[in-house]
């Protein structure tokens, strides 16, 4: 950890993001608009149990396992009780399309969900709280009827994006991985690791660039066996949690290989600004903007990871970089230069200001993990 | 798990094909009808008081089931038969859906409704449920209307078996049929301009000359230009009409 930031100060910013996730809230869950390279989501703004959840879980669980108080695991249960009261007959939940909401079905929306709940569920069986299997029973639902129902490709032995597409996209393949790693763990069955993750992590290995000036990158997705031309560095971020699981579960070295090579090549993308570039094409050109603020928290959390396999990476310029972010509402700006995507560089784009629950998680899960000095969040903060 | 949907006869018959409603759920409507619905709903979702959706399909009935937030009445217009729907839809919406026949729906309800979401009129029966309509609302009321031009062929789902509607009325006829029961039109909406198609367009050839950097700018550039309120709509596939009571 190089970080060494006023742990005083962190804990005001963990405290403001925390009321701003509050002011966020709305029957349902955490609302909103959403702003994202793909698309906007600004008129529906109602709830979405998609990615969202598992940086406030998860943050709110850090805080948690840091303070030993209970105020911040009834907040990660109430999340978790969220995405429970959201699921569908299909075993779907409701609004987890993040841009394209409310549709259902998103990817990684609903495994990043089952990752939340799965935690919830870890947490409270490792407390002998026996309230831990509906989470448990949530996530599963979840898992097997769309994941390993509807996605699972038995032929190719991966997991296709989309009941109606059968490319594969990496970081989302990558993340289901993660939510299947704490599914195997909770039951205590390995069978699904061998089943559906291992088999899926070679595909994502595949997708990964292995020499060149683009070595480590892994392409966006795999469409009619062709890689889709695009290095997302924040999307390549997204994979390496996965192999990192992957190489210590099975000791191979080869995850290993692959999660350092991915993690240089995003330390390579380092801007001067501490920011990166939001997407580079094997062309050489690049679309720089917008450029990731909150989320880069994600980029952030996972170089940490990585960073004992051998990786170097200027962590406190990505910090500033994040922490200018921060807005007079607790919260932290979604990125920089949307505008700047256009044809003749508009610079006043107001989506660039726009915080976003489902980015700002990004940074609530980093900060909450790097909070050291337990005392400043264990009482209360009303 | 699967819960079977007998969609109106019409529907059925078209798609020869039996629909389960999560079918129907995961189905990501085009983005025309998407951002209209969006905006529609999100008038419905202000009010917590008493609101109606008059639709035309199970199609539109999905979009609007899944955006609801609180407690909605359903009438359905054409061969769309909203009691089925409501039996099946109840399991995944979360808020309360009653299905509303058009015929009774003065006698039925007996009151009035503070925001109506109208999606798509219909050439048979505009006139008779934009009345109806007027009589169920106080001065004050909104109303979206969700409408489609000739264009809207050129919308896949206007090519599917599994139809948004029938026969609907295009804009412009609507707005008469409005205000001639007392209706007036505050602006509309239009979604897919002929800017964004332009877009569109040098987003593809960009894409064709191996600049992908500027095929996703042009793209980007296509997002910006994708609606327009007030003014011309009729080079736009789909228009949504805002009204309020007179």
């Amino acid at each position: 950890m190089l970080i060494n930031l006023n742990d005083a100060t962190l804990a005001t910013i963990l405290i403001g993001l925390d009321k701003w996730f509050d002011s966020m809230r709305q029957d349902g869950g955490y609302g909103g608009p959403v702003v994202h390279w793909w698309n906007d989501c600004q008129d529906y703004i109602g709830p979405g149990l998609d990615w969202r959840y598992e940086g406030i879980v998860l943050g709110y669980l850090n805080l948690w396992k840091l303070t030993d108080s209970n105020q911040w695991l009834s907040k990660a249960i109430r999340a978790g009780q969220d995405i429970i009261s959201g699921q569908l007959p299909s075993g779907n939940f409701r609004s987890s399309c993040f841009e394209l909401n409310p549709n259902t079905g998103g990817t990684p929306h609903e495994a990043a969900c089952d990752i939340a709940l799965l935690q919830v569920a870890t947490s409270l069986k490792a407390m002998g709280d026996s309230n831990w299997k509906q989470y448990a029973v949530s996530a599963e639902q979840n898992l097997f009827h769309y994941h390993m129902g509807l996605l699972w490709d038995d032929s190719m032995r991966y997991f296709q994006e989309q009941p109606f597409s059968r490319s594969f996209v990496p970081n989302k393949a990558a993340t289901l991985c993660e939510a299947i790693f704490l599914y195997a763990y909770l039951k205590n069955n390995d069978e699904y690791i061998v089943r559906y993750v291992l088999p899926t992590l070679e595909f994502i290995i595949d997708a990964q660039v292995k020499e060149g000036r683009f070595r480590g990158a892994i392409y966006q997705g795999i469409a009619n066996n062709r890689p889709i031309d695009g290095f997302f560095p924040y999307y390549i971020a997204r994979c390496i949690p996965a192999l990192l699981e992957g190489y210590a579960w099975s000791g191979k070295e080869r995850y290993a290989d692959a999660a350092l090579s991915a993690a240089k090549f995003i330390s390579r993308c380092q801007s001067e600004n501490g920011g990166f570039p939001q997407v580079i094409y094997s062309t050489g050109r690049m679309n720089k903007y917008p450029q990731w603020i909150a989320a880069t928290g994600d980029i952030l959390r996972v170089l940490g990871e990585a960073r004992h396999l051998g990786v170097e990476f200027d962590e406190r310029r990505t910090f500033d970089w994040l922490m200018a972010g921060l807005q007079a509402d607790g919260s932290i700006r979604t990125a920089s230069g949307f505008g700047r995507v256009f044809p003749g560089m508009r610079t006043d784009d107001p989506r660039d200001d726009v915080a976003v629950c489902g980015w700002v998680d990004k940074a609530f899960r980093y900060l909450t993990g790097i909070l050291r000095c337990k005392h400043l969040l264990q009482t209360g903060v009303d | 798990m699967r819960h079977v949907v007998p969609l109106d006869d019409n529907e059925v018959a078209m798609s020869k094909k039996t629909w389960m409603f999560e079918d129907l759920y995961f189905q990501k409507p085009a983005v025309e009808y998407r951002l209209a619905f969006d905006v529609a709903n999100s008038i419905i979702n202000k009010n917590s008081r008493s609101n109606l959706a008059v639709i035309s399909s199970s199609l539109h009935a999905t979009e609007i089931v899944k955006r609801c937030r609180f407690d909605l009445d359903i009438v359905g217009t054409g061969s769309f038969t909203v009691e089925q729907f409501v039996d099946i839809a109840s399991d995944w919406s979360p808020m309360r859906i009653n299905a509303v026949k058009l015929k009774e729906m003065p006698k039925f309800t007996r009151r009035t409704y503070s925001s109506i979401i109208w999606a798509e009129p219909e050439v048979d029966s505009s006139e008779e449920v934009a009345n109806l309509l007027r009589r169920s609302s106080l001065v004050g009321t909104s109303l979206m209307v969700v409408t489609t031009t000739r264009l809207r062929h050129f919308l896949p789902v206007w090519r599917s078996a599994l139809r948004p509607a029938h026969n609907p009325l295009s804009p412009g006829a609507t707005m008469r049929s409005l205000a001639k029961v007392g209706w007036r039109v505050d602006g509309w909406q239009a979604f897919h301009t002929p800017q964004s198609v332009f877009w569109a367009g040098l987003s593809r050839l960009a894409s064709i000359a191996n600049r992908p950097d500027w095929r996703d700018r042009c793209f980007f550039a296509m997002r910006a230009a994708y609606r327009k309120s007030n003014k011309g709509y009729r080079l736009t596939p789909v228009v949504l009409l805002s009204a309020r009571a007179i």
